[in-house]
C-alpha cells in the first residue's frame, strides 16, 4: 500500500494500548471449568462451523470458524510451475502460505509475512504433502488419500485442555510445574498416519504421549463433521443424476 | 537441506541395513558420528563454539547487547536466534536459496528456547522496562553433511557455556537518570548456567525403524523425520515433525522414547567435556579452523 | 608473536561493545645500553658508565622510575644531573593520560640527547610482556609490568658483564606495596625522596622534590578548614542541570579575600559571580575553570572596596584572622550586591610556575617557608627547602603542587632561582615571565630561514618591481630607533598637485608563511619594548638591518605606498602598484632634527621641501579628522634620561609631542585605513581588521562625576560630542585640568582589539572616528601587519595565498593571540616603566611635589604627579575626616618605599592640606613650599 504522504504521522514509537490496560488476573484456577464452559481434561472441542465454495475464483475453498477464530482458505491450480529448473518433474509439488490479516490479532499485524506466518506455512506444507497423490500427476484433479484433521491441546501441570482459545493458549501459568507446553498434531483418520507433529514448552515424554492421543480422538471428533460439509459442497455443485 | 540423488538399489541396501541395525558407515542405529567442539574461536564475540559432526562443520557466535525488553515482559531478557546457511557450504545456499532453511531452523530454535527452564532470562535484566541483555545468537553453517539440528544445538550450548556478560550496574545520577558503569577488569563477568539448555535429536523414519545422525544418503531414503528436543532432566521442549511423509503413531511414540533416551545421555558427557576446556583456561592450544 | 587484547567498552548510546585488538611481541627490542653485547643496536642511549655520586649506590646504574615518581618529581629529573634513565612504554602511556603537559616534558627530556633517557617499548617486547590476570586491578597489572621489566634488564645487563661491579639497575618507587614486591623479588628499589637525598654532590635537588601526599603527616593541625571539592561527574551534572556554573575564576588584585568568576553566557556575554570569604574562595587559583554555586540572594554582597593584602602569618590556624578581615568586607548597601556564590569544585587548574620571593620563617630550624609570588592575585605557596638562607632576596620561580582541604595554603616546590631581588636584569627576567613574553633567544630553526648575509636586491626582484630611486624617501623617528619600518616622501607634480608616497618595509617578502621564523613571529606577536631592551618579533637580522628602512644608501625593498595626490584640500587615492616598489631612503631623521629642519628658513633642499609639504597637509588631515569625531586623548608617557655607564635612570620626564609626530601619525592613519579598505573589499571573508568599540555609558561614569565636580558638561553620546566637549572643557585658573580630563576620559575607553572580518560585524574605530581600521605600516614590530601585507599582496597580485591565510577560524585565533600578546606587552611596558621609576626614586630620597587628586576610595586616594607622570596611592593615604574631591591640588612628599623588595612602592605622603594624624610635615630639604590654595 503506498504511503500517504499528507498523512501525519503518529509518534515513531508507539505501543498497543492493551500493554497498559489493567489485565484483569485471567488466569484461571488449574481446575474447575474453563472460560467457555467446556470441561478440562476431556476431549471436548469447539463447534466447528464449515462452508465450501465460497471463493468462486479458486478452483476450491473453504470456510471454518471455531469458536472466534474465522480462516478462509483457496486452492488454486494445478497450473504449470515457474521453476522450470526444478529437476523433480515426476511429481507435482504443493505450495502453501499462510497469513493473518493485520486486524486479525490483539495487536495490529503488519502486511509483510512475519516468521510466524512463515513457520505456520511450513507446518500446514509438511501436514498436507503426506496426503496427497502428487505422483499421481500431471492428471488432472488431485487427488488424495484422505482428508488431513488436525487438533490441539495445552497442557498445564497434570491437566490439559483441547482445543485450547486464544488466552488459554498464551496464557502464563502463575503455578510453574512441571508438565507445560502445547501441542499440536495432524492426522489422517483413515489411514491412522500423523502427517503433523508439532510441541512446544516442557513436557515429559510420557505426557507427550498422552497428548498425541488425545489429539488422535479429537480429530475423529471433527471427522464427520467436515465429511458432511465436502459431500454438500459436491452434492450441490454437481448434484447427482437421481435428482435432475 | 541439500539433496543428494540415491538410486533405487541404493535405498534398498540402506533399507535393509537399518533393518538390521547395521548402517552404511557401520554404526549403530542411535550412534552419533565423531563430534568435535570447540569453544572461544572467535574472539570478538562474547562466547562462541564450533562444532564438527562428522562433516557437517556449524560455528556460533554469541554477541550481548545492551537493549530495550519486550513490553510484554519488562523484567526479562531475550535471546534473538539467526541461521546464515552460507553458500560455503552448498551451492544450493547461494543468494537467497538459503534463506528459507535459514528460516526454518531459526524457528524451530526460538521454539525449542521459548519455555521458562532452558535459561534463565530473569537473570538477563539490567533495570526491569529499561534495559536488559539480549543475546543476539548466530549459526553459520560452514559445511552441510546431514543432521543440521543436533549439530547447531551442541553448538549452542557449548557457546552459552562460553558466553561471558560484562557485569554492569546501573547507578542513578542527580536528575535520575540512569547511567550504566562497566566494570574495567576485563575477567570481571558473568557466566550463563547452562544446565538446561535443550539438546535437540533428529530421529529419521528409514523403513521401519528409526535411526539418529542421519548421512545425507539415509537422509534421501527416509519420509520423515521427527525433531525433538531434549533437556538433561528429560523432559521434551519441542517436537516436530519435518518431512513430506506420515509417520505411524506408534513409531512416534517409539521414537519418542528413543530421542528422550538418547538426548538424555548426550548431556552429560557434553557438559563434562565443556567444563574440562574451560578448566584448561590459558594453556588450551587454540585449533581453530585449519584443523 | 600474536597476542590479542580484549576489553569492554561502554558506546557513546548506552550500549556495551567488546574490543579485541592485536597484539605482536618482538625479540629484536634493544636495551639501549652501551655496555650490552647482545642487543644488535646501532647507537645506544645509555651510557656505559652512568656514574652519579650517590652514597646509597655507589656503583653505575640506570633509573627507572614509575608513573608516580615521574608525575611528581619531574623538576627534580629535569635538572641535567640526572641522566641514563629508562622510560618505560607502561609508564609513559600511563603519564600521557593524566597529564599531557608533564608528558610534553617528558618528551623533550627523552629527545635532549645529553640527558640519555632511553624509552624501552616493554609492552611489546617478548620477555617483559605481561597479561593481566583475572582478579587484578589496572595499576597492579602496571606496577608488575614496571617490575618485570626492571627484573629483565637487571638479568639481561649481567650477562654483558665482565667484571663483578658492574651495572645495575635501579627502580625509583614512592608506592609501598610495589616496592615490598620488588625487594621480594630481589630488584633494586628505592623510595625517589631517599635516592634525591642520597646524591651527596647534588644537595640542591632535595629542594626541588614535591611532597608527595605520603610525607604529609608532618602537618599538625588536621583541622579541616576548607569545604571538599566536588568530584567531577558531580560536578558535570550540577553544571547540565543548571545549579552550577562553570567559569574562569579571577582573583582580585587588591582584595585577597575577594574573586570574580567569569560565567560565559550564551553568545558573548558573560556574567559575574563575586566570591568573597576563604571558604567561598576554596581553593581556587586565579586562571583556574572553576564551578561555582550561587549563594541565596539573601546573602549577596557587594564588592568591597577595601584594599586589603595578605599579611598573614604561615600558621594554618590563623583562621580567625581572616574572619575578622571577612566580617568588615560584609557592610554593604542594598544597592550595590551583586550575585554572589561559592566555589564548589575545581575543573581545571591552570598553574604554572610562579616568580616571587622567600619569606623566610621566623622558626630558625623550620624547612617550610612561605613564598610570596610577584602577581598579587596567586595566593602565597608553601615549600619546602634548606637553601633558605641562600635564597633571601633572590627572585625565584616556584610550581604549586598541590592544595589540600587542611592547610591554609597551597603546597609547591622550588624550581629555580632568577637572581638579587631588585638587580635590574633579574626584575627584568621576572617581568617578561610574569607577563607571559616569549623572550628566549631564536632557535636555530628559526635562524635557518634567515637570508644569508651580504644580502642584495636579486635582479628577478628587480625586474618584478618598480624602480622609485627617484623619490626623495626619509624616514622619521624616534631617537635610537634601529628599526624603522615606515618612510615617506612628497614631491610636487607638474600640474599642481603633491604627491606623498607611504613606504613600509616589505617584511612579507622575508619571511614566507609556515616556515619556523613565521611560526615563531606569529606567537610572539608584537615587539616588547622595555625601558632599555627591546624584545624583537623577528630576529635582529631583519628588523634593524634588512627591512629597517635606514639611510645607509642599499636599495630595500618595500611594500606598497599608498600613493596619495592631494589636490587643494582633498585628497585622492590612487590604486595601488600591481608590484611593490624598491627604493633608496635619502634620510632617517628623528622627531627632533626634522622639526628643526622645517622651523629652519634657510634649509630648501628637497628633503626639507617634501617635510614641509607633509606639514602641511598632515595638518589638513587632522584637521578632517576631528571634524569626524577623531578623539585626542593624553596618557602621561615619560622618557628617562638614562646614565651611559651606569645604565640607571638619571632623570625622567614626560614625552613631548611634537608637530612632526603628529605628521607621521596621520600619514600613518591614512595609509591604514586605506589598506583596510581595500583588503575588506578584497576578502570580505577573512580581512584582519582593527576595531575599538565604543564604550557603553558606564564606563564613562568617572568622567561625568570629575567634571561635574567642577561644573564642566561632558557630553558622551558620540565620539564627536565629547571630543568637542573636551575641547571646551576649561575652568580657570586651573591649566591643567583639560589634561587631567583627558587623562581620566583615556581611561574610560575600551580595548581596541583585532579581528577577522569574517567573524564578526562591527568594524568601527571609536577613538579614530573610521568606519573601517587595520594596521599595516609596522609589519616589523607587529605580526598583525604581516598578516595584512599578506592579504593586500594577494589583493593587488602580487603574491600567491595560502590555506591558512583563508580560513577565518585560523585568523580569528590569530587575531585572539595578537590580541593577547600586545595587551601582555602593554602590562610589561608599564611595569617596566614602574620598576624604572622606582629605582630612579630610590636615588633621590624624599621629593617634594605637587599633585592633582584623580581618584578618590575609601580609605585612600589616588594623586597624580603630572611631572613625572606619577600615580601613587597607599595605606597611608589614609581619609577619613576631610572630604577630598577630585582634582583637588595637593602637595606630597615621595619617596621609594622598598620595605617588601617585591613590591617597592612610590610612597606618597600628604603635607599639604594638612591634616591632624595623616600629613606629614614638609621636609626642609626643598624650599619651594609654596602656599597653594585648595580648590574648590
Amino acid at each position: 500500500m503506498p504511503v500517504d504522504t499528507k498523512r501525519v504521522r503518529g509518534p515513531e514509537v508507539s505501543q498497543s494500548p492493551s500493554l497498559f490496560l489493567c489485565k484483569p488476573a485471567k488466569t484461571l484456577p488449574p481446575d474447575g471449568l474453563r472460560a467457555d464452559g467446556r470441561q478440562r481434561d476431556q476431549v471436548d472441542v469447539r463447534p466447528v462451523f464449515v462452508r465450501c465454495g465460497l471463493v468462486s475464483q479458486a478452483k476450491g475453498s473453504a470456510y471454518i470458524e471455531a469458536g472466534n477464530t474465522k480462516l478462509i482458505c483457496c486452492v488454486y491450480g494445478p497450473r504449470e510451475t515457474e521453476r522450470k529448473d526444478e529437476t523433480d518433474m515426476k511429481c507435482g509439488r504443493l505450495t502453501t502460505d499462510m497469513r493473518f490479516t493485520p486486524f486479525s490479532c490483539q495487536e495490529r499485524g503488519s502486511w509483510i509475512q512475519g516468521s510466524h506466518d512463515k513457520d505456520l506455512s511450513l507446518m500446514l506444507h509438511e501436514s498436507l504433502q503426506p496426503a496427497l497423490c502428487l505422483h499421481k500427476y500431471p492428471h488432472a484433479g488431485i487427488e488424495m488419500y484422505d482428508l488431513v484433521l488436525s487438533c490441539s491441546i495445552r497442557q498445564d501441570g497434570t491437566s490439559y485442555v483441547v482445543d485450547p482459545s486464544y488466552m488459554e493458549e498464551n496464557s502464563h501459568s502463575l503455578v510453574d510445574s512441571e508438565n507445560q507446553g502445547g501441542l499440536t498434531v495432524a492426522y489422517l483418520p483413515s489411514l491412522n498416519q500423523i502427517s503433523g507433529l508439532q510441541s512446544d514448552g516442557d513436557m515429559t515424554e510420557d505426557t507427550l504421549t498422552a497428548g498425541v492421543r488425545t489429539c488422535i480422538e479429537g480429530c475423529f471428533k471433527i471427522y464427520p463433521v467436515i465429511q458432511h460439509a465436502l459431500a454438500r459442497a459436491v452434492r450441490r455443485a454437481a448434484p447427482p443424476p437421481s435428482e435432475s | 537441506m541439500a539433496t543428494v540423488q540415491v538410486s533405487e538399489a541404493e535405498k534398498v541396501y540402506i533399507l535393509h541395513g537399518i533393518r538390521d541395525d547395521l548402517r552404511v558407515d557401520g554404526r549403530g542405529c542411535e550412534d552419533y558420528r565423531h563430534m568435535e567442539i570447540e569453544t572461544d574461536v572467535v574472539s570478538n564475540t562474547d562466547g562462541s563454539s564450533k562444532v564438527t559432526l562428522g562433516h557437517t562443520v556449524v560455528l556460533v557466535g554469541i554477541k550481548t547487547e545492551i537493549g530495550k525488553p519486550r513490553p510484554m515482559v519488562p523484567d526479562e531478557g531475550y535471546l534473538d536466534f539467526f541461521v546464515d546457511c552460507s553458500a560455503n557450504a552448498t551451492p544450493e545456499f547461494e543468494g537467497r536459496g538459503g534463506e528459507e532453511l535459514g528460516t526454518e531452523l531459526s524457528n524451530t530454535l526460538y521454539r525449542a528456547f521459548n519455555n521458562k527452564h532452558s535459561l534463565d532470562l530473569k537473570s538477563l535484566c539490567i533495570s526491569p522496562g529499561e534495559h536488559c541483555w539480549v543475546l543476539y545468537v548466530d549459526v553459520l553453517l560452514l559445511q552441510c553433511d546431514g543432521n543440521l539440528y543436533d549439530a547447531i544445538s551442541i553448538a549452542i550450548k557449548a557457546a552459552l557455556f562460553n558466553t561471558k556478560i560484562p557485569r554492569v550496574h546501573i547507578s542513578a545520577d542527580d536528575e535520575g537518570g540512569r547511567e550504566i558503569e562497566l566494570s574495567d577488569d576485563p575477567y570481571d563477568c558473568v557466566r550463563l548456567n547452562v544446565e538446561n539448555v535443550p539438546c535437540i535429536v533428529t530421529l529419521c523414519k528409514v523403513g521401519h525403524r528409526h535411526v539418529v545422525d542421519a548421512t545425507l544418503q539415509e537422509k534421501a531414503c527416509s519420509v520423515a523425520s521427527l525433531i525433538m528436543s531434549v533437556t538433561h532432566r528429560g523432559t521434551v521442549t519441542c517436537t516436530r515433525k519435518v518431512g513430506g511423509g506420515s509417520l505411524d503413531p506408534e513409531s512416534i511414540f517409539e521414537m519418542t522414547e528413543a530421542g528422550k533416551r538418547v538426548g538424555k545421555a548426550l548431556h552429560a558427557p557434553l557438559m563434562k567435556l565443556l567444563q574440562q576446556e574451560e578448566s584448561l583456561g590459558r594453556k588450551k592450544q587454540k585449533v581453530g579452523f585449519l584443523s | 608473536m600474536l597476542k590479542s587484547k580484549t576489553f569492554v567498552k561502554k558506546t557513546r548510546s548506552g550500549g556495551v561493545v567488546k574490543i579485541v585488538r592485536e597484539h605482536y611481541l618482538r625479540d629484536d627490542i634493544w636495551c639501549g645500553s652501551e655496555n650490552c653485547t647482545e642487543c644488535k643496536q646501532e647507537s645506544a642511549v645509555l651510557q656505559r658508565d652512568a656514574c652519579i655520586e650517590s652514597n646509597l649506590c655507589s656503583y653505575p646504574h640506570y633509573l627507572i622510575p614509575d608513573t608516580n615518581v615521574l608525575l611528581q618529581q619531574i623538576d627534580v629529573l629535569e635538572d641535567p644531573v640526572i641522566r641514563n634513565v629508562i622510560i618505560l612504554q607502561t609508564v609513559l602511556q600511563e603519564v600521557r593520560h593524566r597529564s599531557a603537559p608533564v608528558y610534553k616534558r617528558v618528551k623533550d627530556m627523552i629527545h635532549e640527547k645529553e640527558k640519555h633517557f632511553y624509552t624501552f617499548t616493554n609492552e611489546h617486547h617478548r620477555e617483559t610482556f605481561i597479561e593481566r590476570e583475572p582478579g587484578e586491578s589496572a595499576n597492579d597489572c602496571n606496577d608488575r609490568a614496571i617490575r618485570v621489566a626492571a627484573k629483565w634488564y637487571s638479568q639481561h645487563l649481567m650477562k654483558s658483564q665482565s667484571d663483578g661491579d658492574g651495572l645495575r639497575v635501579v627502580l625509583l618507587t614512592n608506592d609501598q606495596g610495589n616496592k615490598q614486591k620488588a625487594e621480594e623479588s630481589s630488584l633494586l628499589v628505592y623510595k625517589c625522596e631517599e635516592y634525591i637525598k642520597s646524591l651527596i654532590a647534588n644537595p640542591e635537588l632535595v629542594d626541588r622534590l614535591a611532597l608527595s601526599n605520603d610525607d604529609k603527616n608532618e602537618i599538625s593541625s588536621s583541622k579541616v578548614l576548607f569545604p571538599e571539592h566536588l568530584p567531577l561527574s558531580k560536578i558535570q551534572a550540577g553544571i547540565k542541570s543548571g545549579c552550577f556554573l562553570q567559569g574562569t575564576f579571577r582573583a582580585s588584585r587588591d582584595n585577597y579575600l575577594e574573586a570574580t568568576v567569569f560565567v560565559q553566557g550564551e553568545g558573548e556575554d558573560s556574567t559575574e559571580v563575586l566570591i568573597q570569604g576563604l571558604q567561598n574562595l576554596n581553593r581556587a587559583v586565579n586562571q583556574d575553570v572553576v564551578a561555582v554555586q550561587l549563594l541565596p540572594q539573601s546573602q549577596w554582597v557587594a564588592p568591597s572596596s577595601v584594599v586589603l593584602q595578605d599579611e598573614g602569618t604561615a600558621k594554618d590556624d590563623s583562621a580567625e584572622e581572616e574572619e575578622e578581615e571577612e566580617e568588615k568586607l560584609k557592610i554593604s548597601a542594598e544597592v550595590a550586591r551583586k550575585p554572589t556564590g561559592k566555589v564548589v569544585g575545581i575543573i581545571k587548574r591552570n598553574w604554572r610556575p610562579f616568580c616571587g620571593m622567600l619569606n623566610v620563617s621566623q622558626i630558625k630550624e623550620s624547612t617550610r617557608h612561605l613564598f610570596t609570588p610577584a602577581d598579587r592575585r596567586i595566593p602565597r605557596i608553601r615549600i619546602e627547602t634548606r637553601q633558605a638562607s641562600a635564597l633571601v632576596g633572590q627572585r625565584i620561580m616556584v610550581a604549586i603542587d598541590g592544595w589540600p582541604k587542611y592547610s591554609r595554603y597551597p603546597n609547591g616546590h622550588f624550581v629555580r632561582s632568577l637572581g638579587s631581588a631588585g638587580d635590574k636584569d633579574t626584575e627584568q627576567e621576572v617581568l617578561l615571565l610574569e607577563h607571559d613574553v616569549p623572550h628566549q633567544p631564536f632557535s636555530q630553526a628559526v635562524l635557518s630561514f634567515l637570508p644569508k648575509m651580504p644580502w642584495s636586491i636579486t635582479p628577478e626582484d628587480m625586474a618584478k618591481r618598480e624602480d622609485l630611486r627617484r623619490l626623495t624617501v626619509c624616514s622619521v623617528d624616534p631617537p635610537g630607533c634601529t628599526d624603522i619600518d615606515d618612510a615617506l616622501h612628497c614631491r610636487q607634480l607638474d600640474n599642481g598637485n603633491l604627491e606623498v608616497g607611504v613606504h613600509i618595509a616589505d617584511v612579507s617578502h622575508f619571511i614566507r608563511p609556515g616556515n619556523a621564523l613565521d611560526k615563531e613571529a606569529a606567537n610572539r606577536g608584537t615587539t616588547v619594548y622595555l625601558c632599555g631592551k627591546r624584545i624583537d618579533m623577528v630576529p635582529e637580522l631583519l628588523s634593524s638591518n634588512l627591512c629597517s628602512l635606514r639611510s645607509d644608501y642599499i636599495l630595500k625593498l618595500y611594500f606598497r605606498g599608498s600613493w596619495l595626490l592631494f589636490h587643494g584640500f582633498n585628497f585622492l587615492l590612487l590604486p595601488f602598484f600591481p608590484s611593490p616598489p624598491y627604493v633608496l631612503v635619502q634620510a632617517s631623521l628623528t622627531y627632533a632634527e626634522a622639526q628643526m629642519r622645517i622651523d629652519d628658513a634657510t634649509k630648501n633642499d628637497d628633503i626639507t621641501e617634501s617635510l614641509r609639504g607633509l606639514n602641511k597637509l598632515a595638518k589638513i588631515l587632522k584637521r578632517q579628522r576631528i571634524k569626524k569625531g577623531a578623539l585626542t586623548l593624553s596618557s602621561l608617557e615619560v622618557r628617562f634620561h638614562v646614565d651611559s655607564e651606569t645604565h640607571d635612570p638619571i632623570d625622567l620626564q614626560t614625552k613631548e609631542l611634537m608637530e612632526t609626530n603628529s605628521m607621521v601619525e596621520e600619514f600613518m592613519l591614512l595609509a591604514n585605513i586605506s589598506v583596510a579598505q581595500k583588503i575588506y573589499d578584497e576578502f570580505p571573508d577573512c580581512a584582519m581588521l582593527r576595531k575599538h568599540p565604543a564604550p557603553p555609558p558606564s564606563n564613562y561614569e568617572i568622567l561625568h562625576k570629575a567634571s561635574k565636580s567642577k561644573n564642566v558638561a561632558i557630553h558622551t553620546d558620540s565620539a564627536k560630542a565629547l571630543a568637542d566637549s573636551l575641547d571646551m572643557a576649561k575652568v580657570d585658573c586651573f591649566p591643567y585640568f583639560n589634561t587631567l580630563l583627558r587623562i581620566l576620559a583615556t581611561r574610560c575607553m575600551m580595548q581596541a582589539v583585532y579581528f577577522c572580518s569574517g567573524m564578526d560585524s562591527d568594524f568601527h574605530h571609536y577613538g579614530l572616528a573610521s568606519p573601517i581600521y587595520t594596521h599595516f605600516t609596522s609589519p616589523i614590530r607587529r605580526y598583525a601587519d604581516i598578516i595584512v601585507h599578506r592579504l593586500l599582496a594577494v589583493a593587488i597580485g602580487a603574491d600567491t595565498t595560502y590555506p591558512d591565510l583563508m580560513d577565518k577560524h585560523k585568523q580569528s585565533a590569530l587575531s585572539n593571540n595578537l590580541n593577547y600578546r600586545h595587551k601582555m606587552s602593554q602590562y610589561a611596558q608599564r611595569a617596566s616603566v614602574a620598576f624604572h621609576t622606582q629605582l630612579f626614586f630610590k636615588s633621590k630620597g624624599i621629593l617634594n611635589e605637587e599633585g592633582f587628586v584623580l581618584f578618590v576610595r575609601k580609605n585612600a586616594i589616588i594623586v597624580l604627579i603630572p611631572k613625572f607622570g606619577l600615580e601613587g596611592t597607599g595605606p597611608t593615604l589614609k581619609v577619613e575626616q576631610h572630604t577630598f574631591s577630585i582634582f583637588d591640588k595637593v602637595k606630597v612628599t615621595i619617596s621609594l618605599d622598598d620595605s617588601n623588595i617585591q613590591h617597592q612602592k612610590i610612597r606618597m605622603a600628604l603635607t599639604h592640606p594638612v591634616i591632624l594624624g595623616v600629613s606629614v610635615p614638609t621636609p626642609d630639604v626643598e624650599p619651594q613650599a609654596k602656599k597653594s590654595k585648595l580648590d574648590r
